[in-house]
């Protein structure tokens, strides 16, 4: 093989699919052919064109930094097996001790994932010096979350390091360890590892962003459960306003005003979360909470008149949320969910814009169910395999005329039955992935029915409540 | 005195929805458990075939003849600016391209063509065009292998001291296979 060396500059490519891999610069024609359909948002194409390249030992100097690539992807895939496999070659075979400590750190995270600690525990044993800090956090991070799992809560809390915002994947293992402490194993160092996270500077990065928010979300509730409003309040007001979250730490902030007994500061935060456009579970508290805290104020007239409308708004939602079930059983989930952008950071303020439709107006509350959304998740990963496969077709039928009819010819009809099983097993899948996902439609609203229908008795007692409050009060001022 | 207050917490968190904030989604598994098995392996078996299929595709066209793959990775930047592509084996033409910047094409790295390998030595050049400017670039190969591969990269590069340098075409070039 010759090759003409000439600096190939990929300015468009980012550096952030393999920690410690660099994609700055690729000089390989297959890998970055395969590498510019990744760009496009075709990983599959780009997978299977590196996993050819591979085949026909195509990948020349670049082939590592390829294979990084295509583990990474295989194990966000779900493919677990192969990817461990192309991560443990990498390891044993990679020239560079920072490429091969890579490879043992990736192997021992996904083996981390798959619930294989002693695994991973061994990949780590294998790493020698050559890591990030980022990385030396996440070696960290698994080796606490192994201690976790064994019930060695001490041992854990030895091994967690303070983590910067340097590694996604670190900052989310870290939030998880930090609920898993707090709610497990009721240990206060959950918190202060909640805290940590709400402390990092990662302005406008949106998905850093975000994990900050769910710290502060999950610490706060926690005070709150605790009684300690006042310092639950430091974490609700952390929450971004414009963010996904809001709408819950809104009602975390006006629940934690009205546990200290200042119910006109719990309203500001309530009526907020009621005026706000789009329907969500959250927005139904406050259908309560508004009437209830004007009551608790002493405003019993205004706390009369919320309770009139927080009555009439249950009523509709109900009739709503009826026909929405209505139209799903019609078989139209498809199209609502099609309103819903792929990115899930990005749904809640697209969908509150976009939802005009009576069915679309629901899909916030459908979202609020982490079951449906990784459902969802599930039935657009499939509907993506099933583009991807179709694809295959026109390629066979492609091959079909330029196949001689020698020994390809029966390579071909090979590729032909496989193809076949596939698109059988594929539209079985699919179908069943869609059911599960109408039935958990239909469920998710029902829940949110026997919700409001528990309100209006409620809504008639906290009414009764401020009409007796009303008439003492004005007993007292005669 | 009952309290609406208990009834609405208790509501919200028998609801069970604290859960959706306190397990991110993607943290560490993206996917439902129970439907792993099944989706993993359909994605294997695709990723297979596809895999099964490009090596198939190579097969054949190395079975078939000498041949020489040009890819085209053109920048935003470049499709703009320029109208028309041309690429010239030993002074033919194999590729006349118009360039439209609304198309999706071709921004990114694409198989452009693949044409029978001239044989011996031969001259590859590629010119871009617009109304007022050209930009040309080309090289001497020495021998066709059993496969050529040629990747025609054009991009502007804005230097960090705000002055501009024109767009550049690169040519890299591979080859496979035995020479025949």
């Amino acid at each position: 093989m010759s090759w003409l060396k000439v600096a190939v500059l990929f300015l468009s490519i980012t550096p952030f699919v393999v920690q410690g891999g660099n994609f700055s610069e690729i000089e390989n024609i297959s890998f970055s052919h395969a590498y510019s359909y990744y760009q496009q948002g075709d990983s599959l194409n780009a997978l299977s064109l590196i996993m050819a390249a591979r085949e026909m030992k195509h990948l020349g100097d670049d082939s590592v930094e390829a294979e990084l690539f295509l583990a990474e992807n295989l194990a966000r895939m779900g493919v677990v097996d192969e990817a461990l496999g192309v991560y443990r070659k990498i390891a044993e075979h990679a020239k560079s001790v920072r490429l091969q400590d890579t490879a043992w750190l990736e192997y021992a995270k996904l083996s981390h994932q798959q619930g294989r600690y002693k695994e991973a525990f061994r990949a780590l044993a294998k790493i020698k010096k050559s890591m990030s800090g980022g990385q030396q956090q996440e070696r960290q991070l698994i080796q606490a979350h192994a201690y976790l799992a064994e019930g060695k809560t001490k041992a854990a809390v030895k091994a967690l390091p303070k983590i910067s915002a340097e590694s996604l994947w670190a900052m989310y293992q870290y939030f998880n360890i930090g609920v898993e402490l707090i709610e497990k194993h009721r240990s206060k160092h959950g918190a202060l590892v909640l805290h940590h996270l709400t402390k990092l500077d990662v302005k406008g990065q949106t998905e850093r962003e975000a994990i900050r928010d769910q710290a502060a979300l999950a610490l706060g509730f926690s005070l709150l459960k605790m009684n300690k409003a006042a310092k639950a309040r430091v974490y609700f007001d952390k929450v971004r306003l414009d963010g996904h979250l809001s709408g819950i730490a809104l009602l975390g902030m006006g629940w934690a005003y009205s546990q200290s007994g200042d119910y006109e500061k719990a309203l500001i935060y309530w009526l907020e979360l009621q005026e706000r456009a789009s329907n969500s579970a959250y927005s139904y508290e406050s259908l309560l909470a508004v009437p209830y805290a004007y009551s608790k104020a002493g405003a019993y007239k205004q706390s009369i008149e919320q309770y009139k409308i927080s009555q009439k708004r249950i009523d509709t939602e109900i009739v709503k949320l009826t026909n929405a079930q209505r139209s799903i059983k019609s078989g139209n989930l498809v199209a609502m969910v099609s309103t819903v952008p792929d990115d899930e950071l990005a749904w809640y303020g697209k969908l509150a814009y976009a939802a005009s439709a009576l069915e679309s107006r629901v899909m916030p509350l459908l979202m609020a169910n982490p079951g449906f959304q990784k459902s969802l998740m599930e039935y657009r990963s499939l509907l993506q395999l099933d583009k991807y496969v179709r694809q295959m077709k026109v390629q066979l039928n492609e091959l079909q005329q330029l196949s001689p009819k020698d020994r390809s010819g029966a390579d071909l009809q090979a590729l032909n039955q496989r193809y076949k099983k596939l698109t059988q097993q594929l539209r079985l899948s699919l179908n069943a992935n869609l059911q599960q996902l109408e039935q958990q439609a239909v469920n998710t609203l029902a829940r949110y029915k026997v919700q409001l229908e528990t309100y209006i008795e409620q809504a008639r007692f906290g009414m009764a409540q401020a009409i007796e409050g009303a008439i003492v009060g004005a007993k007292g001022e005669r | 005195m009952r309290s609406v207050s208990y009834f609405a917490l208790t509501a919200f968190l028998s609801f069970g929805l604290l859960v959706s904030f306190i397990s991110p989604v993607k943290a560490a598994v993206d996917i439902d458990p129970a439907l792993l098995p099944d989706r993993s392996q359909l994605v294997r078996d695709a990723l297979f075939l596809g895999r099964d299929l490009a090596v198939l595709r190579e097969r054949l066209s190395e079975a078939d003849s000498r041949s020489l793959t040009l890819y085209l990775n053109l920048d935003s930047y470049s499709v703009e600016r320029f109208q028309s592509l041309s690429v010239r084996v030993n002074g033919q033409a194999i590729v006349e391209q118009r360039l439209n910047p609304r198309s999706s094409d071709p921004v990114g790295l694409k198989q452009i063509r693949s044409v029978a390998l001239p044989s011996g030595d031969y001259k590859l050049e590629v010119h871009l065009a617009s109304a007022d400017e050209k930009l040309s670039e080309s090289i001497k190969f020495v021998k066709g292998s059993g496969r050529d591969q040629v990747k025609i990269l054009v991009s502007f590069n804005a230097s960090k001291s705000s002055t501009q340098k024109p767009p550049e075409i690169t040519l890299a070039h591979e080859q496979w296979g035995e020479l025949k």
